[in-house]
């Protein structure tokens, strides 16, 4: 079969091999890059420029119909709508992608299928027209209930919105609903979050991410903190909040699955485990990443020219080794670790057991630190090895 | 210099002494030396204005990034002056920097003139001043030049009050106004060379004595000496013997340089050029040194040496090891290599309890320090960890017997030591009246004793100083820069040994002390110095996993400690959703920053930590 226009030309030599890989039912993930505002700390691929929507979207309908094709109408179980925004979509758009969707994949096992909303920018009209449309998931980027940080981020709501959108979600007939929360915001103390946490439990989420603020790249926060404007709370403090909080959510109902997130019995995101466990997805949108059997892409991150089929594609095709060493690369990030003897039973299939063995040689030391736990088959880290993960994951990179 | 030589020789006669003229150019860094040097080798048409790379002289990558001339080059300019005759001028480039004073001193020693330039919108230099006095010491005949005469803030009067101030010995009347950049007025220098600069005088018939003023490697025809014919006269097929050094080689060629390698039947006296014979080695020859003729049925060697030649010898030392330690056999390849054209600078291999295996160097100062990790590391592609610098220190010990350490580390235990003699230095500060102040505070926190401070026209003042070495290693010539706002110049020579209460300060990082970090200092700057020191130290030393204790310690008395507190996040908690490569790239990013760190113990430390003592308040 030919590809179809829409795709990337790099990727058509590999579709009888991505085709292969797409047997096992996939996950997709949709990017809508639009915002009303852009937050101070914004790192993602975001526009406010209007003007571009109804080609973006154009080109999202085309892309889930092509891919769809080229695939063989796989059969997908898990659907994640991020951004940017795409609470801004209206409803009758939102549609358009819903119905594309279920034309060009096998949805009768979908298990999942998560909007990602901003509180300010949804109402009830709008999320029951959602939930109609078959979506059954909504995250609301909460991130605080406290008007002062929240305008410090440059978020478009207050507090009072936040709640408004959850209680407003509930009401839609979303029973899952989850919440974003961040850590180190300039001026936010422990109390305040552990309030906020528990608001979001009273609120009835079923599903908490947590995420500290990190200023990797310029934004406007980043410039603030520069020029002496702001502080951030400094990095143990931080770390403190974050244990504070990882203590107090079982308490609330939500238990802690991943370093950032925390879920109610059975209510963890299945979409995103399927990242930690490499388990196959598919992303469309400008900076979407996608990950299909060897092969790793990401879309074009400039929005005009990925809205134009003419931007760049970044592909990579790991080997036995990469592959094996991103196991423990994602899986350590779960609480329930990697079961270190099947990957060396993999490793051993593989011809990599060197590798292994090397592997076990650094993580020794993080051992004996008290930061990683081998308990019968599996290996994971402890609680002050999830703050301290990064020097223990580099062991794989 | 493309170094072929295989152009047939010029039939020219040999050049009569009466019409050779061999000068230097003195000045400081952005003076204008080179660009001036530019302009003479196109107005003889040495050089067609076409080929002229800028500041043809230069022609080393770091020599032009720097401005500054490390090695000494010679090149012969035909000039026909207004009297009828044509001159030769043979012009020799000296290096422009303190670390090099003996090369200086021996290429002007191959002279009979200097050219003295001054930038005229800035004035005398502390390193112009020391290179004047080495020409009037070497008995040549000094005249200034004035650049930069085409701009507005240009003070030709003030300058040269300044200099008829400093140098006295300077005849300004004769000075001669230009802008190098420009050209203006540059063929007057060309005049003013032969009328100023005696020609060389010596016997053409006289055994042979010629001065080695330079010398470089290259590939493919071993070691290049740069010579000048004091006595007699050199011809290829002959037999020569480098005085010094004791050895003896046949001599392959002889040339000029115009700018290229120009081969000649014979070189004789007062004319300067090149001189091959199959030697393999820089270290083989020794700059300085008197090349003479071997005893044969019709040539015999001279008497005596031309005066002057001296052993060089390192002054500054430190260690250098690879940050990986898999790369010592390349670090030493590339030792091996880097001496094969920097032969004044010395290597010998060193361990460290903390650094592993590497090698401990010696520099002819902190610049020659610089310049030669920057060469490893950049022409051999190495990471290296370079420890504080140090000097040679001499050790009395009880028992009566005389040790020179140049490595604190090495220090024997206290109760063995009778006394410790460091060197000194005097060191010229030239500087503007606002910032004496500062300076001779400087200078005092650093043991220096004022020698002499003088006033040498209304705004300018030079100070002289005796200066413990091992304090001006320690980051002097930057705190300098910095207090003066970058208006001092600064040079120095080697003094005498002196007596002096050191003692060796051990850094310990969890307990065990490092013994890369050891210095010696002053009793009475080691609380202090510890104290700053461990501070800056918890500065640089990333957090770790664990506490880390640094303490500073004089024999086993801790005079200091900090404490660097264990590290409690690090963690990637942003949304990446399915951006597995951006998260891996940051991982990887992570994990090569901790490659250039060196591990000790467990600890992980970075290059900073061992030049910490660089960057403290002293």
């Amino acid at each position: 079969m030919a590809a179809p226009d829409s795709l990337p030309a790099r990727l058509a030599p590999l579709l009888p091999a991505l085709r292969e890989a797409a047997r096992e039912p996939l996950g997709l993930y949709l990017h809508w890059p639009f915002c009303r505002d852009r937050c101070t700390y914004c790192s993602f691929v975001t526009t406010r420029d209007g003007g571009l929507e109804a080609a973006v979207l154009a080109r999202l309908l085309e892309e889930i119909r092509g891919w769809g094709r080229a695939l063989g109408s796989p059969a997908l179980d898990t659907l994640y709508l991020g951004g940017g925004t795409p609470s801004l979509l209206g409803l009758e758009a939102l549609g358009a992608l819903s119905r594309g969707i279920r034309a060009a994949f096998g949805t009768l096992g979908l298990a999942e299928a998560t909007l990602e909303a901003n509180p300010g920018t949804v109402d009830q009209d709008w999320l029951q027209g959602a939930r109609r449309l078959g979506w059954d998931r909504v995250s609301l980027g909460v991130q605080s209930f406290d008007d002062a940080l929240l305008a410090r981020l440059g978020r478009i709501h207050d507090g009072a919105a936040a709640e408004q959108a959850l209680r407003a979600a509930s009401a839609a007939g979303f029973a899952r609903r989850s919440a974003d929360l961040i850590l180190g915001i300039p001026g936010q103390r422990l109390s305040g979050v552990l309030e906020d946490a528990q608001r979001l439990a009273d609120l009835g989420v079923t599903h908490l991410s947590i995420y500290m603020l990190d200023l990797d790249k310029a934004c406007p926060l980043r410039a603030e903190v520069e020029a002496g404007r702001l502080a951030l709370p400094s990095e143990d403090d931080v770390a403190e909040c974050f244990e504070a909080l990882q203590a107090r959510l079982p308490a609330l109902g939500l238990e802690p699955y991943e370093i950032s997130n925390a879920a109610a019995p059975g209510e963890h995101s299945r979409h995103n485990l399927r990242y930690w466990e490499r388990r196959p997805y598919l992303g469309l949108g400008p900076s979407a990443a996608s990950h299909l059997g060897r092969w790793r892409w990401t879309a074009s991150p400039v929005i005009p020219a990925w809205a134009e089929g003419r931007g760049e594609t970044e592909l990579q095709e790991l080997d036995a080794a990469e592959e094996l060493g991103e196991v423990p690369l994602l899986g350590l990030r779960l609480h329930q670790g990697v079961d270190w003897d099947a990957l060396r039973a993999r490793a051993e299939r593989d011809g990599l057991l060197p590798l292994v063995d090397a592997w076990e040689q650094n993580l020794s030391t993080f051992h004996s630190q008290g930061l990683l736990l081998r308990e019968g088959p599996r290996l994971r880290l402890t609680p002050r090895g999830m703050l301290l993960s990064n020097p223990v994951l580099q062991v794989f990179v | 210099m493309d170094g072929t030589g295989k152009g047939p020789a010029r039939s020219i006669n040999l050049a009569d002494p009466r019409h050779i003229r061999n000068f230097s150019i003195i000045a400081h860094i952005d003076h204008g030396k080179s660009t001036l040097a530019d302009r003479l080798l196109e107005l003889t048409k040495t050089v067609a204005q076409r080929d002229m790379q800028e500041q043809i002289l230069d022609d080393m990558d770091l020599e032009r990034e720097r401005g500054i001339t490390i090695k000494a080059h010679a090149v012969t300019l035909k000039y026909p002056a207004l009297d009828g005759n044509t001159y030769t001028l043979n012009l020799i480039d000296t290096p422009g920097h303190v670390d090099f004073t003996y090369e200086v001193s021996r290429s002007l020693a191959a002279c009979e003139g200097a050219i003295l330039v001054v930038d005229s919108t800035q004035g005398v230099e502390a390193q112009t001043l020391a290179n004047t006095y080495l020409a009037l010491e070497n008995e040549l005949e000094v005249f200034p030049v004035l650049n930069k005469v085409d701009l507005p803030s240009s003070d030709p009067a003030r300058v040269l009050e300044q200099i008829d101030t400093v140098i006295g010995l300077v005849d300004t009347a004769h000075a001669v106004q230009v802008s190098a950049k420009t050209g203006q007025n540059c063929e007057a220098v060309l005049e003013q060379i032969v009328k100023c600069i005696p020609p060389p005088s010596g016997d053409p018939e006289a055994p042979l004595q010629a001065l080695v003023f330079d010398c470089y490697y290259d590939p493919y025809r071993g070691v290049v000496s740069l010579i000048r014919v004091v006595n007699g006269t050199l011809r290829p097929g002959e037999t020569v013997r480098f005085m010094a050094s004791g050895g003896e080689y046949r001599v392959d060629e002889v040339g000029i340089f115009d700018p290229k390698m120009d081969r000649q039947p014979s070189l004789s006296v007062g004319e300067v050029g090149y001189l091959i014979a199959s030697i393999k080695q820089l270290a083989d020859v020794k700059v300085g040194d008197t090349v003479t003729h071997g005893l044969t049925h019709n040539t015999k060697p001279a008497a005596d040496m031309l005066k002057g030649f001296k052993e060089i010898q390192p002054v500054v030392f430190a260690g250098i090891f690879p940050t990986n330690s898999d790369d010592f056999e390349n670090l030493r390849n590339a030792m091996e290599k880097l001496r094969l054209n920097d032969s004044s600078f010395t290597y010998e291999p060193e361990t460290s309890q903390a650094l592993g295996f590497g090698f401990r160097c010696g520099f002819l100062g902190l610049l020659h320090m610089e310049i030669v990790q920057e060469r490893l590391e950049r022409e051999f592609d190495l990471d290296l960890i370079t420890t504080a610098p140090s000097v040679r220190y001499k050790v009395h010990l009880t028992d009566g017997t005389l040790g020179e350490i140049d490595n604190p580390s090495r220090l024997p235990v206290l109760n063995k030591i009778a006394r410790i003699e460091e060197p000194f230095i005097e060191a010229t500060i030239l500087t503007r009246t606002d910032f004496v102040g500062p300076l001779l505070k400087l200078c005092e926190e650093r043991r220096g004793l004022q020698q002499r401070l003088e006033y040498v026209s209304s705004d300018r003042v030079m100070i002289v100083y005796d200066l413990p070495l091992n304090e001006v290693v320690l980051d002097f010539y930057d705190k300098l820069k910095s207090l003066s706002k970058g208006y001092a110049s600064f040079d120095y020579h080697m003094k005498d040994y002196r007596e002096s209460d050191l003692v060796k300060l051990d850094i310990l990082v969890n307990g065990d002390p490092v013994d890369a970090l050891a210095l010696l200092v002053h009793r009475s700057k080691s609380q202090s110095l510890g104290l700053s020191l461990c501070q800056r130290m918890k500065e640089v030393i990333p957090q770790q996993l664990f506490d880390v204790a640094v303490q500073a310690a004089i024999g086993s008395k801790i005079i200091a400690r900090t404490n660097v507190k264990a590290r409690r996040k690090d963690v990637l908690a942003k949304c990446y959703g399915g951006d597995v490569s951006r998260k891996k790239k940051l991982l990887a990013k992570q994990k090569e920053g901790k490659k250039r760190m060196k591990s000790i113990g467990s600890v992980e430390i970075p290059q900073e930590a061992f030049l910490a003592i660089l960057k403290v308040e002293n």
